[in-house]
């Protein structure tokens, strides 16, 4: 937020991948950015990822760009942006004098070989980028509220001017911890991304035997999953909006297992209607445990 | 610095917000920096060099063990916010409701520019006394909001005290006014707002519609018997008033806080207000 009110002027847009997290939309009202949404297409088999049009996301920048947002590894897809779409993108930020505004708090939870390559370390691209991080992922933390923006001076020098006068720091004996954690040694982040694909392969095989559609992620730790198998839940119980809530809704209130309705990560609900999320950053029991209940689904 | 690299700045410069350009980073917080760096007696910023209470210390170690590490909902954590409730109600005789009245937010330096954000419109007016706590100029730039400043005045001798004109209060009021900032006691100058001042401002806040946000941080932190009394508790305003904070749970010892700035502060507000701010 403070990145973005740091840099935003009456009349700028940002360009948005969608499905995208939700503090996104928000973060550009307050701000005042126009978003200009470029869709993400889920994988069409195993062995594809999620993938955008390059010339739907060259034809969102124009003299408007004030910044593209990135965040890889993605939530919701699990997507990690590789080297050559990040040269894309950066081609675009370059020719409209743009930002990438970068959110890589999943940096460190990444599967079957994938490489977290940061935005900044684009060649041309170190004086454009704004990377977001913190310690919440990382170091399970997500009740601490530390995070960090790397910018360059410029940037830096009003970014620190807008988070004064929003929280004046962050947790000062937290800060301190996150000094240590920082310097965990590399097993410590082995340890944790071999943990996480542990848990993500429960979760996948839990959810294609309770009868999801998956979408292997290939980083952070969400499974966005396709629903369309599913009967619509009874409209006379479950009549919220689209079909992804409903079902969400029938999810908790029936089954007892709580996820996020697919709607809330896209501007149109109706793009998320078929989608629901799923977290695995869970320990065994808990996943046991939605196993169980998962089980009364009837696909 | 290469030529490229100089452009580039150049480049990033005019990139910039103007609301981030209208204003510096704080300047007591500066002057804390500046203290470190000349090896100066640091009066500047508003912190005890002295220890934080070891109750407190004590419960944010126990919490930390017991695990209590992840996200608290968005509103705060449920044991908090009915302490809140019950101080509140113990030291102004003010019953709110934790479900709906009530956000903990990161310092109430937060609570402040949330309050703000959550309530101001393009054309919007804040009154704001003068002098006045540096952060609510960078609060009104941000959430979008004209300040319209009122002056106070140094008391002429020994037994006066700060003290504004009624007149130029009055008139600082208008059709475009949303809100006006309160902060009793005052940083920085000490004033304590006395039941007939607020309920002057009272009779302004319902004649024009405006909130009153109210900064009662020092709220404990009193002398010479003055008491303090939150605008919450004056009669037709508990609906109108945001109450920003930075209480921490029940102490059991019963201690003032020692933390100017405390961080886990609190905004209390008329529930309305209270969702639009979450």
């Amino acid at each position: 937020m403070a990145a973005m009110m740091a840099i935003i002027n009456p009349g700028d847009e940002i360009v948005v991948f969608e499905p995208f997290y939700e503090n996104y939309g928000p973060d550009a009202i307050l701000s005042g950015a126009t978003p200009r949404f470029v869709k993400m297409r889920p994988p069409a088999d195993e062995n594809s990822f999620w993938s955008y049009d390059e010339k739907e996301l060259a034809a969102a920048f124009g003299p408007h760009t004030k910044a593209i947002i990135l965040n890889t590894p993605n939530n919701p897809t699990g997507k990690v942006f590789t080297r050559a779409e990040l040269e894309f993108i950066r081609d675009l930020c370059v020719r409209w004098n743009a930002f990438c505004i970068t959110d890589e708090i999943y940096e460190h939870i990444l599967y079957d070989g994938a490489e977290h390559i940061s935005m900044a370390r684009i060649e041309g691209m170190r004086d454009r980028t704004i990377v977001i991080n913190g310690m919440s992922k990382t170091y399970s933390v997500t009740g601490w509220r530390v995070g960090w923006a790397i910018a360059p001076p410029e940037a830096t020098s009003a970014i620190r001017k807008v988070h004064d006068f929003l929280t004046v720091g962050a947790a000062a004996p937290l800060q301190q911890a996150g000094a240590i954690a920082l310097h965990s040694p590399q097993s410590y982040y082995d340890k944790l991304a071999a943990s996480y694909a542990e848990k993500r392969a429960r979760l996948l095989k839990i959810l294609e035997q309770a009868g999801f559609t998956v979408f292997k992620p290939r980083g952070a730790y969400y499974i966005m999953t396709d629903i369309s198998r599913f009967p619509d839940p009874d409209p006379r119980r479950f009549a919220a909006g689209t079909k992804d809530v409903a079902f969400a809704k029938y999810l908790v209130e029936e089954i007892g297992v709580a996820t996020v309705p697919g709607s809330s990560f896209y501007n149109d609900p109706r793009d998320g209607a078929k989608q629901v999320r799923f977290t695995f950053c869970k320990k065994e029991s808990t996943l046991a445990a939605a196993e169980a209940r998962l089980a009364k689904l009837h696909a | 610095m290469t030529a490229t690299e100089s452009s580039m700045a150049q480049i990033a410069r005019r990139m910039l917000s103007a609301k981030a350009e209208q204003f510096t980073e704080s300047v007591i917080r500066e002057m804390t920096r500046l203290a470190l760096k000349h090896n100066a007696v640091n009066l500047s910023q508003g912190f005890p060099d002295f220890a934080a209470p070891a109750e407190v210390k004590e419960a944010a170690r126990q919490a930390i063990s017991d695990d209590i590490n992840q996200y608290a909902i968005t509103w705060g954590a449920k044991p908090l916010r009915d302490a809140i409730v019950e101080k509140f109600e113990r030291t102004q005789g003010v019953r709110v409701d934790p479900e709906r009245e009530i956000t903990i937010c990161c310092g109430s330096t937060e609570a402040m520019m949330a309050a703000m954000m959550a309530i101001i419109n393009p054309g919007d007016e804040i009154v704001v006394f003068e002098p006045f706590y540096e952060n609510y100029g960078p609060d009104a730039i941000l959430s979008g909001a004209t300040p319209r400043f009122v002056k106070m005045r140094p008391p002429a001798n020994e037994n006066s005290f700060w003290s504004y004109d009624e007149k130029e209060l009055a008139a600082a009021f208008g059709p475009h006014t949303k809100a006006i900032i309160l902060n009793t006691p005052n940083n920085p100058t000490g004033k304590v707002f006395t039941r007939a001042e607020l309920e002057f401002i009272r009779d302004l806040c319902v004649r024009w519609n405006a909130f009153c946000i109210t900064d009662e941080i020092y709220e404990h932190i009193l002398y010479d018997g003055a008491e303090h009394i939150s605008m919450a508790r004056i009669e037709g305003m508990r609906e109108r008033t945001i109450v920003i904070n930075g209480n921490t749970p029940n102490n059991p010892t019963g201690k003032v806080f020692t933390r100017a700035d405390a961080s886990i502060p609190s905004a209390r507000s008329p529930s309305a207000a209270g969702r639009r701010r979450r």
